[in-house]
């Protein structure tokens, strides 16, 4: 074995083994003396040659054929080549061999179960394609308001529509002919694609040229600046920028400003008007969290404004916007009014009066338009100085000689007028009352004056807290005293009632959390309606889209009470009709087929009716 | 003095006949009506509780076998003729309306597995005995053909069933392997056979035209389709729906389900869709193109769903179950609208929907065959003009205010059986308490790592092209 092995090796590699089998040779015949020497040489390499192969141990097999051939040939053994020994007179078969090994091999084929796989994935494309034909039928039949079974009776009872009718009529006889000629060229035919009739679009034609030209040249004209009108809107809308909004806020602005400063010249009641928007203005923005820093963008620029300079300052505009908003402004210490002079104001003025100016201050109090209030009531009391002067005149005429004593016979009779400002001028009222009461100048003002007065001794406010009260206990949830005497203890006449136990036995009830706990004019009834409740759809059912659309379907009512006879019959139609003792057969083909007819047909009818509109 | 008063000719506001109906003369103005909704709710619930009260959907029961009532089958034309096979091999004949055992035939030694008619033909096949096919006419001798198609009711002599003899069926194939379900293609003259492989056969020839295999497992079930009649579904025990297509003699896809299902029937208006009854009790609709989501999830029976079957008109299918009900469910509804029970119905084995859609039959355990109503509260039998138009009313009035509680709370309402209300308790806490574990993993585990799984995926496993 071990010796096959030698050999194989020595064939494996021919030249390393080779060498040493020569040495050997030599070193036998060269001496007898060194022999034993020489011999134990032999027998070392020997052992030597003995060991080599445990060393290196192949697998014969693998490496060696059996015929000897070496199984690395570089290239393919070619069919042409195989018969090149042949004689010439086989060159034809040479060339087609040639020709053959030119042409493509066919590619090894697939194994059997993706071969099944591919057909049945293309087999399945192929009959999901098929069955998707009654797709449309089938949606039709979904949403159809009646169907009825047998689907494929024929339908020897159907019966044309008029339109279909009149649509197929043709005129026979020479008096129908004569008729449909007749109506047919009238001018006043009225066509269902018109909204006018020829006569009535001559008659319309008949206006003069020269007004239809104008009109048309205004309507242009006005078409055109509306449209710039549009394109700068647009524009404007579109662009984002915040410093241009900034500039355009604080542009809107000062416009306002400069028109209420000309309104204050011009038409002073119409400025009060605008004052009083600012002012509503005001408490708006104040009511609005828009200055607080509790939006997001607020949050953001919190963030930011560390390391950004803009955010900061945008951040402290707003904070001091809210600030002056939010300031409770001072009362201003003497108003103008009562540092004026006023005679009659000295005469009549009555406390009462003066309270009802003082209710009137805190209007006032808005910074932005104090100035602007001021010098309108400046200007107020200049016309009053106007108005009175005369009699001032009059009256100091006669200061002189009676030192203010009044005459009541003497009195001044003035025109009335309407007032330049909304605002009540109590003074003035109550001074031409004392004077001429018969002249009912503010009735209104009166009236309020005098419910007022009348309930004085309501008081509202306590009422209605009351009453809240009221309802917040009626509506608590109880305690509950299970506690019965007599069980566990002797019952009886004069028997006391244990009040421990009585506290063991009580459930507490929970407490309630109103959410009107903490708003003061308001009671939030939370007792739910079981009245209404019943007659509730819980929610919006599932074809509707919104709770109207349902209400409405649920007020239409749909009895014969309610509705004619033709309508009823229509409403009440089911949406599955069969027949009593007919099989109904599974959907055909024929079906389909005649769906398709169909809905051709009214495709191609709908076109028509297009093409003849147009 | 004179008093002036309104007077009208009666011939205006009276009847003129004893028979006509009075002239009601109605103003339609709204204002008029202000309680018109009201009283419009009131008819639509006391129309709701007029239908629980007529409610009465058993009509009477077919009584003759001697074992259990394997399966049913409906004559393709006449719709007085049922045939129903048994576990002792027994096939009877019935006519329904008269509700009489026509004829019985002892086709098999074995359970008589399934039944399935020839289409325009006067014959139908049976399998049973391991692999035998068996045709058999309705009728052979002209005094049965007059029993089985022609509703005399006058003939005393054919009172008693006729014993037949007649055991003979006009021809047996023998097949190879073990059959558990047949079926008929609805033009060609083909059935299809289902057990360990599902084989396709010619009616007159005793060799299987091909064989449509997918792996090894039994079909149980399979089902031409109606509409698209090369195409058919099977059901088989490795969970498996598979759909073929005998044209291209191959199958086309198989659906993998987490249990069993027990039987299929395709919609028969609408060609690609298919209700399969499921071992995990509900029903699945599947579109055949998309088999991967069914449509429709059908809830309702507390177990196994036996079987199913479509209404002719394809707007709602029955379901027989093993919790001894028969469920009526709405093609498009996750929940049923009817259920049927009776004290002596044991486990439903089969159910059928009649051709006229009026009619419910169901086999069950206990050798009876039951005809239903399909609508429980409907007026069997013609109605007056007038009649018609109040049900249609009534009925628009309970489809108006079902949304309203109080109409949809009576409507809803079924009384079920003690163990299926049970068992339905059960099922609850059960369903419960997995949705409350799953929720807790949900909960304690990274966000997004336990989906939300569709309700329609959840008993799909895969789908294999």
């Amino acid at each position: 074995m071990k010796f096959k092995n030698k050999v194989l090796q020595s064939l494996n590699e021919p030249c390393s083994s080779e060498d040493t089998f020569l040495r050997d040779a030599e070193e036998l015949g060269d001496d007898d003396d060194e022999f034993d020497a020489r011999h134990s040489q032999l027998l070392e390499s020997i052992a030597a040659l003995n060991r080599r192969p445990k060393e290196r141990r192949t697998e014969a097999s693998a490496t060696i054929s059996e015929h000897n051939l070496n199984s690395t040939l570089g290239s393919k053994l070619k069919v042409h080549e195989l018969i090149k020994t042949a004689k010439d007179s086989t060159d034809s078969i040479k060339k087609q061999f040639r020709k053959v090994e030119k042409k493509r091999l066919l590619n090894v084929p697939l194994v059997k179960p993706v071969v099944e796989k591919i057909t049945r994935q293309t087999n399945y494309a192929v009959a999901s394609k098929e069955v998707s034909k009654w797709n449309s039928l089938v949606e039709a039949n979904r949403n159809a308001d009646q169907l009825e079974f047998p689907l494929n009776e024929p339908s020897a009872l159907r019966m044309d529509s008029s339109q279909e009718f009149v649509k197929r009529f043709k005129p026979s006889t020479d008096l129908e002919v004569e008729v449909h000629s007749l109506l047919s060229t009238s001018a006043n035919n009225l066509s269902s694609e018109r909204v006018l009739t020829e006569a009535e679009e001559k008659l319309l034609k008949a206006v003069s040229l020269e007004e239809a030209r104008s009109r048309h040249k205004e309507l242009q004209r006005m078409r055109a600046l509306l449209s710039f009108q549009a394109a700068k809107m647009k524009r404007q809308k579109k662009i984002k920028s915040k410093t241009y909004h900034r500039l355009l806020k604080k542009d809107k602005l000062r416009k306002q400003l400069k028109e209420f400063e000309e309104l204050k010249e011009k038409a002073p009641e119409e400025a009060l008007k605008k004052l009083e928007e600012l002012d509503k203005l005001r408490a708006m923005e104040r009511a609005s969290l828009k200055h607080k820093n509790t939006g997001k963008w607020a949050k953001q620029n919190l963030l930011r404004a560390k390391h950004d300079k803009t955010a900061r300052d945008a951040l402290s505009q707003q904070v001091e916007l809210s600030k002056q908003l939010t300031q409770r402004q001072a009362v201003p210490e003497a108003m103008e009014e009562e540092k004026v002079e006023n005679l009659f104001e000295k005469e009549v003025a009555t406390e009462t009066t003066k309270e009802e100016e003082k209710n009137y201050e805190p209007v006032d109090v808005n910074p932005w338009l104090r100035n602007a209030r001021e010098a309108l009531k400046a200007k107020q009391k200049a016309d009053n100085k106007n108005n009175f002067s005369n009699s001032n005149n009059d009256l100091k005429g006669e200061q002189d000689g009676e030192e203010l004593a009044l005459d009541p016979n003497k009195f001044l009779i003035l025109k009335s007028k309407n007032l330049k400002s909304s605002f009540p001028n109590l003074e003035e009222n109550l001074a031409i009352n004392e004077q001429a009461e018969n002249m009912s100048e503010d009735d209104d003002d009166e009236q309020k004056q005098l419910i007022k007065e009348a309930f004085a001794e309501d008081d509202v406010i306590n009422h209605f807290k009351e009453e809240k009260k009221d309802i917040i206990e009626k509506e608590r949830p109880k305690d509950i005293n299970l506690y019965l005497p007599g069980w566990g203890s002797w019952g009886g006449a004069g028997i006391q009632t244990n009040v421990e136990k009585q506290k063991a036995f009580t459930r507490k009830a929970p407490k309630s959390k109103r959410k009107d706990n903490n708003l003061g004019n308001v009671i939030i009834s939370e007792k739910k309606d079981d009245v209404i409740s019943k007659y509730m759809a819980k929610d919006l059912p599932f074809p509707f889209t919104n709770v109207s659309e349902f209400e409405k379907r649920v007020r239409n009512p749909i009895g014969p009470n309610w509705n004619s006879e033709i309508a009823f019959r229509s409403m009440t139609e089911p949406k599955v009709l069969t027949k009593m003792g007919k099989v109904i057969e599974p959907m055909s083909k024929e079906v389909l087929i005649n769906y398709k007819i169909e809905s051709e047909k009214k495709r191609l009818m709908k076109l028509e009716d297009i093409v003849s509109l147009e | 003095m004179r008093v002036k008063v309104i007077s009208r000719n009666p011939s205006d506001y009276l009847r003129e006949t004893k028979h006509d109906i009075h002239k009601v003369q109605r103003n339609y103005d709204p204002k008029l009506h202000p309680f018109a909704i009201p009283r419009e709710y009131q008819r639509a619930l006391n129309a709701v509780k007029l239908e629980k009260i007529f409610a009465k959907p058993f009509l009477g029961s077919l009584d003759g076998h001697s074992d259990v009532v394997q399966c049913l089958m409906k004559h393709p034309s006449s719709l007085s003729v049922l045939v129903s096979g048994a576990a002792d091999g027994e096939i009877k004949i019935w006519n329904i309306a008269k509700r009489r055992c026509l004829k019985t035939i002892t086709a098999h030694s074995g359970i008589v597995n399934g039944l399935c008619p020839s289409r325009g033909n006067d014959y139908f096949f049976s399998i049973g005995d391991g692999a035998t096919i068996k045709q058999w006419k309705y009728a052979s001798t002209s005094e049965e053909i007059r029993m089985v198609y022609e509703d005399d009711n006058d003939s005393d002599a054919s009172e008693e069933e006729t014993e037949n003899d007649d055991n003979t069926p006009l021809n047996t194939i023998i097949g190879k392997s073990v059959m558990m379900g047949i079926d008929h293609h609805w033009e060609k003259p083909i059935m299809i056979t289902c057990g360990e492989s599902v084989q396709l056969w010619e009616e007159s020839r005793s060799e299987p035209l091909q064989s449509l295999e997918w792996g090894v497992d039994t079909v149980y079930k399979v089902k031409f389709n109606p509409v698209e009649t090369d195409l058919c579904v099977s059901a088989g025990s490795d969970r498996s729906l598979i759909l073929y297509d005998i044209k291209m003699s191959k199958p086309l896809r198989k659906v993998i389900m987490a249990l069993r299902s027990n039987s299929v029937c395709w919609n028969p208006m609408e060609a690609f869709n298919f209700t399969a009854a499921s071992e995990d009790h509900d029903l699945y609709t599947f579109d055949m193109r998309k088999l991967s989501v069914p449509l429709q999830v059908h809830k309702d029976h507390v177990s196994a769903v036996i079987d199913v079957d479509y209404s002719p008109t394809g707007k709602e299918f029955v379901s027989g179950s093993y919790d001894k009900t028969i469920r009526i469910f709405p093609v498009d509804k996750g929940r049923s609208r009817e259920v049927y029970h009776t004290k002596r119905m044991q486990r439903l084995t089969s159910v059928i929907w009649s051709y006229d859609s009026k009619y419910v039959l169901c086999g069950s355990d206990e050798m009876d065959i039951r005809i239903w109503k399909a609508n429980a509260s409907e007026k069997i039998g013609p109605r007056m003009f007038r009649e018609e138009a109040a049900f249609r009313y009534q009925e628009k009035l309970k489809e108006k205010f079902s949304h309203h509680p109080e109409i949809g709370r009576i409507s809803r309402h079924r009384h079920v059986p003690k163990h299926i209300r049970h068992s339905q308790q059960e099922k609850r806490a059960m369903l419960e308490s997995r949705k409350r574990k799953e929720a807790n993993r949900r909960a304690h585990s990274k966000p997004g790592t336990v989906p939300y799984k569709q309700e329609r995926t959840k008993h799909i496993v895969t789908e294999e092209e």
